[in-house]
């Protein structure tokens, strides 16, 4: 069966189109200052990402943004329930938990990701999240290709789930250059609904 | 009569010259063939000695190796008493991993997890393991075990079962058959002999695995930690020990619980990050393991049940904090445990004193910034 050369054309511009809208899993940068404030998945919650950092609204947890690729950079925002924050473990959150018993179970789920099993634990202070009481972890991990990575991981809980921001880079060069852009990132993350404090 | 004389002599130089021809062919194939074989095989072993070596690699920079000079040494030490020959040639080092398990590399490196040695009584058990794991390591097992796999893989490619094929393939990363386990064992176990152990000692470090293996549900196949694996270690060891007349000999309870101190406390803080609560409480609630902790030991106890949060856990966290601090009055991290327990019983008054007694025993402490939080919450209360 011979295709004709417009049918042809026309099923390469459809096939490219696919491509490319399958490649397409982050949105367009925009450099709007009202557009860099994101509201999460089931309205859980406002943050401000960097302006020219490339975004991803993922699934019905998360916000996902980075400047140059999740290699190099990665901001994530999230919202677990308590039955879901800490499956990978078989452990579940509560309303009651004290930021430092948050804490203890985000090591374990570290503990249990093969990327970061053998991570070093730098820090674990209290830290505020959004006006609210709650932690901040550092530690720092080897990727499989050996590079080593910085990552920070802010966690505060509220009535029905707990609030995750993670904050990821290679030591060298990445994390200390886009702190900053992080910092703004985490100053402007609101709750939008009312959290229960112990 | 000439001419066909002729002709005979003819056929018959050809059929010679044509069988020769033959079996000079198939001399030539099959030494193409052995030496195909070979190649193939020095190819496999150059592989997995690659592996092998990456392994080491990314062992040491990911922060892994439990690096202890003493207890490093003393197991050192075993595996050279157990082999000899291989002395420095087989080295074995510890993965910070509360997993029960060892394993062998192709390159002769043996690694111990934390978690396994910490469970072990004495030099003997030790020794078990060791010789067990340099003994998959002399008799190149990974190398069989691989082109089992390899070739039942093929087979299954070429009957069309794709599926099967993946299956079989991702065997490569399991433990070995049954056979090379057997095997393995009664090296290990003529070794542990040669070299003067109690060999009645040998089940006991695979029973102690199977009552965590139990208590965890673990279920990794493949691995020491399967339970049809140690049914099938500890049931090899006790017909091993039935054939033998003369079964006495060095246990080292003590050498083995002087040499492994240090990281025995290392192996409880690391159960209570991967929240291994269960195997945490099991070691500790057993007063034949209890002894050969420091004093303090309660407060992990006390820590796991905090954690684990069943019912009537919080109590039992509650006595264990209190009975650490009736054995060893200064170990500060039993004050802010204990402050928690009160803070959230509402003794506030309770709360704020262990608080402040935390923070004058330990100001420096890693945890000094939540109790400081804490007690500010609690300040007007």
């Amino acid at each position: 069966m011979r295709l004709s050369s417009s049918s042809r054309q026309l099923i390469i511009i459809s096939l490219s189109c696919l491509i490319l809208a399958a490649c397409n899993h982050f949105k367009a940068k925009d450099t709007n200052e009202k557009k860099s404030q994101v509201t999460g998945p089931k309205k859980k919650f406002t943050v401000k990402l960097p302006t020219d950092w490339i975004r991803k609204i993922s699934d019905r947890k998360s916000v996902t943004a980075s400047k140059d690729g999740s290699e190099y950079q990665l901001i994530r925002v999230s919202y677990l329930s308590h039955k879901k924050s800490f499956k990978t473990i078989k452990e579940k959150s509560n309303a009651d938990m004290l930021p430092s018993e948050l804490a203890e179970l985000m090591i374990a789920k570290i503990r249990k990701s093969k990327l970061t099993r053998y991570a070093r634990i730098i820090e674990n202070k209290p830290a505020s999240i959004g006006g609210k009481k709650g932690f901040r972890l550092k530690l720092s991990f080897k990727s499989p290709r050996g590079e080593k990575y910085l990552r920070e991981v802010y966690g505060v809980t509220a009535k029905k789930g707990n609030y995750f921001i993670i904050y990821q880079a290679p030591a060298k060069r990445y994390f200390k250059q886009h702190k900053g852009d992080f910092n703004k990132t985490l100053e402007s993350f609101r709750l939008s609904k009312k959290t229960k404090q112990f | 009569m000439h001419i066909f004389k002729v002709k005979s002599l003819f056929t018959l130089t050809s059929v010679l010259l044509t069988s020769l021809l033959f079996f000079q062919t198939s001399l030539a194939l099959k030494s193409t063939s052995n030496f195909n074989e070979e190649y193939t095989s020095k190819l496999q072993e150059q592989a997995l000695l690659d592996e092998a070596r990456e392994f080491d690699k990314k062992k040491i920079k990911d922060n892994s190796i439990f690096t202890d000079k003493t207890v490093n040494q003393y197991l050192q030490s075993v595996m050279n008493k157990v082999y000899p020959e291989f002395k420095d040639k087989i080295r074995v080092r510890i993965l910070n991993d509360p997993n029960l398990n060892a394993l062998a590399l192709y390159n002769g490196s043996i690694y111990f997890n934390l978690g396994l040695l910490a469970r072990l009584d004495n030099e003997a058990q030790l020794a078990t393991i060791l010789a067990h794991e340099g003994a998959h390591f002399i008799h190149k097992h990974i190398l069989h075990h691989r082109r089992k796999l390899k070739l039942e893989s093929e087979i299954q490619v070429q009957k069309g079962a794709g599926d099967r094929a993946v299956d079989i393939a991702a065997k490569y990363l399991s433990g070995f058959s049954r056979d090379l386990e057997r095997q393995a064992d009664k090296y290990a176990f003529f070794r542990m002999k040669k070299a003067g152990y109690d060999i009645r000692q040998s089940p006991y470090a695979f029973k102690k695995m199977l009552a965590e293996a139990k208590a965890n549900n673990s279920k990794q196949s493949g691995s020491f930690s399967s339970h049809p694996n140690l049914i099938e270690r500890i049931a090899s060891y006790n017909a091993l020990i039935l054939k033998h007349k003369s079964i006495s000999g060095h246990i080292g309870k003590e050498a083995y619980l002087k040499n492994t101190q240090s990281m025995r406390i290392a192996d409880l803080e690391l159960n209570l990050s991967y929240a291994r609560y269960g195997s945490l409480i099991l070691i500790l609630e057993n007063k034949e393991q209890f002894v050969k902790y420091p004093a303090y030991a309660p407060y992990y106890l006390g820590e796991a049940y905090r954690q684990r949060n069943q019912q009537g856990d919080q109590t039992k966290s509650y006595l264990a904090y209190l009975d650490t601090i009736n054995k060893v009055p200064n170990f500060a991290p039993s004050y802010r445990a204990i402050g928690i327990y009160y803070m959230k019983k509402k003794r506030y008054q309770d709360a704020k004193k262990s608080f402040i007694k935390f923070l004058a025993l330990a100001p420096n402490h890693k945890d000094a910034a939540y109790v400081l939080q804490y007690l500010a919450n609690i300040r007007n209360k």
